[in-house]
């Protein structure tokens, strides 16, 4: 009877385990947002989990772990059990953290393992109508005659509007002052009041100061033309070619998750980024959706830790 | 102007309310009254929470639940300061600087009373402040650079000298703690970390709430521990009557409210300004400019009704820059923006154009939820009050639970509930020591906004310190300063001589036999 008992529950086991991928998500699935409440990063992690609970039946709860520019909720991931059922949303911030961060604890790579990028959004570059320049060739041309004289905001040492900046300060061949501020909100207060004179900012928290007539769009920073700002060209039109920064979202999880809920994940993801309803969404923010496979996502995230590297070490080499 | 404002103000509160809407503004309001009262998780915690239920709702509702938890938790948030000496949110940190000795001299139904009154004439004020002047109060925001965001916080810190207890090198030493406690975290000019010791949870600072929870809260129970008949069961039993402020507090309250509702909300506009900041400042000033100024910190209805009509009035007016420009102003602002941006609507100068329903809903909002803030908490003050009949050994334990529970809310952090116990120990060393906490928060807030102003304005300026002189408004904060200087200087020199005095005048008397038998 036993040994009878034994056998059967061995059969069973032998079909437990290819199961397991079919059933998953068999409970709640946990991603977590290593940034602050109603940005970005946690509106689209908001928006992809409702749709992909629709899909899947079981809940995607975002959980917001800010810190550290991002550290605190990467590290939580990393550590989390590889089992699908923890998720990490990611941007380009942890693409810039692998250079600008050495003395963290995890390694992007090989820490994590890649799932799917979900939407990029393209950035702009603004100038207060103060300044003299109506496009970006004049702005250069500005800059270039009074180097050190013109400043730009960003939201921090090490964000993204602040990398995009010095990405553009070295590819332009010009030289603008950084003044970080404590956020993104005082560094916009900062472009529209006329204390500072430019800003690389994200396009949709832009846009409306543009139409008012509060700053003066130069250039949009993706390879083409922004939806939400179909008058205004490219850097790479306009001037600085082959200029390209854009702020990026992609889900991962820990290293060692199996490859069938990896596969199955970005297949999810893929779709759901794509849904009309979910792209109209992302269009009111001037985001598009990005599909890439696993595969393809790794080779992404591995050229973006190089491109970023190269800003680093070109902006730590300044004189302060 | 005013007409069209009105006219949009009445389509307003015909959007505000429509059944549906009125239902979601109570919720939140009552969520947000319930939250208020308890420490720790507050406004943005709560807000974060309910934010994936918006999901659904149409956008009216959603926003004006979430607004209505906002302003609805500082209702919430004096009780406590006032009955407990606990303040639940760092705003009324000062609120327990007058308002529990007033409890313990049995006014504390009296003091909650004047504070839903100060409470709902700072948010009227706000919210009309919104409607009429919301354009204008931009622009001049938008005048406020880093050299008069530093200048104002000048004015603060001198101005704040005042909350200091005691000895005043004391106050000194206690507003030095503070800006020292306020560097630690991540350099904003250069992305170092100070004073981190290389602890990654510290990368962000010391939060605000775990220093006030921690020095206020646990350090203060700790030393009430010890005794304890602190508060007498008599002041417990308060009669429908005490409720009430008497003719005699009213007046003496009204014009502390009507500064701090001004002060309110002039930091609202200014970036980087919150209610925290705004309910300092307005009873340092109170205390200052007050006749009586040794009354303060002892039951002085006014230290009770200024910062918090200030607190009020900040957090209603916080919401013009970012309805206006889309720019929030705060966390909380930024959290409401993102419910919005979820909605598919994108806030900004048209916003009001756009879509007027969100807009004037919001605004008529306000005044319905406050109104129904004073209705929920008017009657309830009487069992706010019957807290004070618990006794200790079960009062002071559940509060500390909730003290942990909220921090660890508020951020899903555990490393913040230890904080807050560890500078809860160091603030009772302080109590012990006779050194009071009230001037740490104070150095705290205003000591790192000065830094990174100050740093700024000479980044920018390229390290010419005359950028202060030159721009006029940040050259009027300085006059204040040295007006505030020079009169304590006066005040000083001119203090009786009395003391002195009598000595030289024995001195000259012409030595009696007498003198020599009294001795």
């Amino acid at each position: 009877m036993l040994k009878r008992g034994i056998v059967a529950a061995f059969v069973a086991a032998l079909f437990a385990v290819p199961c397991a991928a079919q059933e998953y998500p068999a409970r709640a699935v946990k991603i977590i947002v290593p940034f602050g409440a109603g940005g970005p990063a946690d509106v689209a992690a908001r928006i992809i989990g409702n749709a992909m609970q629709e899909k899947f039946g079981q809940p995607l709860v975002v959980e917001d772990r800010p810190g550290a520019g991002g550290l605190i909720g990467t590290m939580e991931v990393v550590k989390a059990a590889p089992d699908g059922y923890t998720l990490l949303m990611m941007s380009n911030t942890q693409t810039a953290n692998e250079s600008l961060v050495p003395q963290r604890k995890y390694r992007l790579m090989h820490d994590l393992v890649p799932i799917a990028p979900v939407n990029y959004s393209d950035l702009v570059l603004v100038v207060n109508p103060s300044v003299k320049a109506k496009t970006l060739a004049e702005f250069i041309v500005l800059a270039k005659a009074e180097p050190g004289k013109l400043n730009y905001a960003s939201s921090g040492q090490g964000t993204p509007y602040h990398m995009a900046g010095e990405l553009f300060k070295a590819m332009a061949g010009i030289d603008v002052v950084h003044v970080p501020y404590r956020s993104s909100g005082d560094a916009r207060n900062g472009v529209i009041g006329g204390q500072v004179e430019m800003m690389i900012d994200a396009v949709p928290a832009m846009a409306p100061n543009i139409a008012a007539g509060q700053v003066r769009a130069l250039a949009t920073t993706g390879k083409a033309r922004s939806a939400v700002l179909p008058d205004v060209p490219t850097a790479s039109e306009a001037g600085v070619p082959g200029y390209g920064a854009t702020i990026w979202l992609g889900v991962m999880a820990p290293a060692g998750t199996p490859k069938e809920i990896v596969d199955k994940l970005n297949v999810a993801i893929s779709e759901v980024a794509r849904r009309p309803d979910v792209v109209k969404l992302w269009a009111a923010q001037g985001a598009i959706p990005m599909s890439m496979t696993p595969q393809e996502f790794d080779a992404y995230l591995r050229a973006d830790i190089v491109k970023w590297a190269d800003v680093v070490k070109r902006f730590s080499q300044q004189p302060k | 102007m005013i007409e069209t404002a009105l006219q949009d103000l009445w389509f307003g509160f015909g959007v505000a309310l429509e059944p549906h809407n009125l239902m979601y503004c109570f919720l939140g309001v009552l969520v947000g009254n319930l939250v208020g009262v308890l420490p720790g998780m507050g406004p943005v915690a709560t807000i974060s929470i309910l934010l994936p239920l918006t999901f659904g709702m149409k956008p009216v509702a959603a926003i004006l639940m979430l607004a209505g938890v906002y302003y609805g938790a500082q209702y919430g948030g004096a009780i406590c300061s006032i009955l407990l000496n606990l303040p639940t949110h760092p705003p009324h940190a000062v609120t327990c600087l007058d308002g529990f000795p007033l409890t313990k001299q049995g006014k504390g139904g009296t003091a909650l009373g004047i504070t839903v009154i100060a409470s709902f004439m700072g948010a009227s004020f706000g919210i009309t402040e919104m409607i009429f002047l919301a354009p204008f109060l931009v622009k001049v925001a938008l005048q406020f650079g880093p050299a008069e965001v530093c200048s104002l916080m000048l004015v603060g810190l001198l101005a704040g000298s005042t909350l200091a207890r005691g000895s005043p090198l004391k106050g000194i030493a206690m507003t030095v703690l503070g800006l020292l406690i306020g560097i630690v975290g991540t350099d904003i000019e250069t992305g170092t970390t100070r004073f981190t010791f290389g602890i990654l949870e510290l990368d962000d600072g010391v939060e605000i709430v775990t220093l006030a929870l921690g020095l206020f809260g646990i350090a203060e129970f700790m030393n009430s521990m010890n005794q304890t008949a602190a508060v007498d069961t008599k002041y417990s039993k308060v009669g429908f009557r005490d409720m009430f402020p008497s003719r005699a507090d009213l007046k003496r309250a009204f014009f502390p409210m009507v500064r701090g509702t001004l002060l309110g909300s002039m930091c609202a506009l200014i970036p980087g300004t919150g209610p925290t900041i705004a309910s300092f400042v307005s009873y340092a000033t109170e205390k200052k400019i007050s006749r009586t100024p040794e009354r303060f910190g002892h039951g002085a209805i006014e230290g009770v009704a200024c910062p918090e009509a200030s607190t009020h009035s900040s957090v209603q007016g916080d919401f013009i820059p970012t309805m206006s420009l889309g720019i929030p102003g705060d966390v909380t602002m930024a959290l409401l923006l993102g419910a919005l941006i979820i909605q598919g609507i994108v806030p900004g100068p048209q916003l009001i154009s756009e879509h007027p329903d969100i807009f004037w809903g919001l605004i008529a909002s306000f005044w319905i939820g406050n109104i129904l803030l004073v209705i929920l908490n008017v009657p309830m003050i009487g069992l706010w009050v019957k807290l004070l009949s618990i006794p200790y050994r079960y009062l002071y334990p559940s509060a500390m639970f909730f003290i942990c529970i909220g921090v660890y809310a508020a951020n899903n952090d555990m490393f913040q509930v230890g904080e807050t116990v560890a500078i809860g120990i160091f603030g009772y060393v302080l109590l012990r020591l006779d050194f009071h906490p009230a001037p740490i928060l104070l150095g705290f807030v205003l000591g790192p906004r000065f830094e990174e102003n100050f740093r700024r304005a000479m980044l920018i300026s390229r390290g010419d310190l005359k950028v202060f002189i030159e721009r006029p408004i940040s050259a009027a904060f300085l006059t204040l300063c040295v007006l505030l200087i020079a009169g304590q200087i006066y005040v000083w020199l001119r203090r009786p001589k009395s003391v002195a005095g009598a000595g030289e005048i024995e001195a000259k008397l012409p030595a009696s036999p007498y003198t020599e038998l009294s001795g």
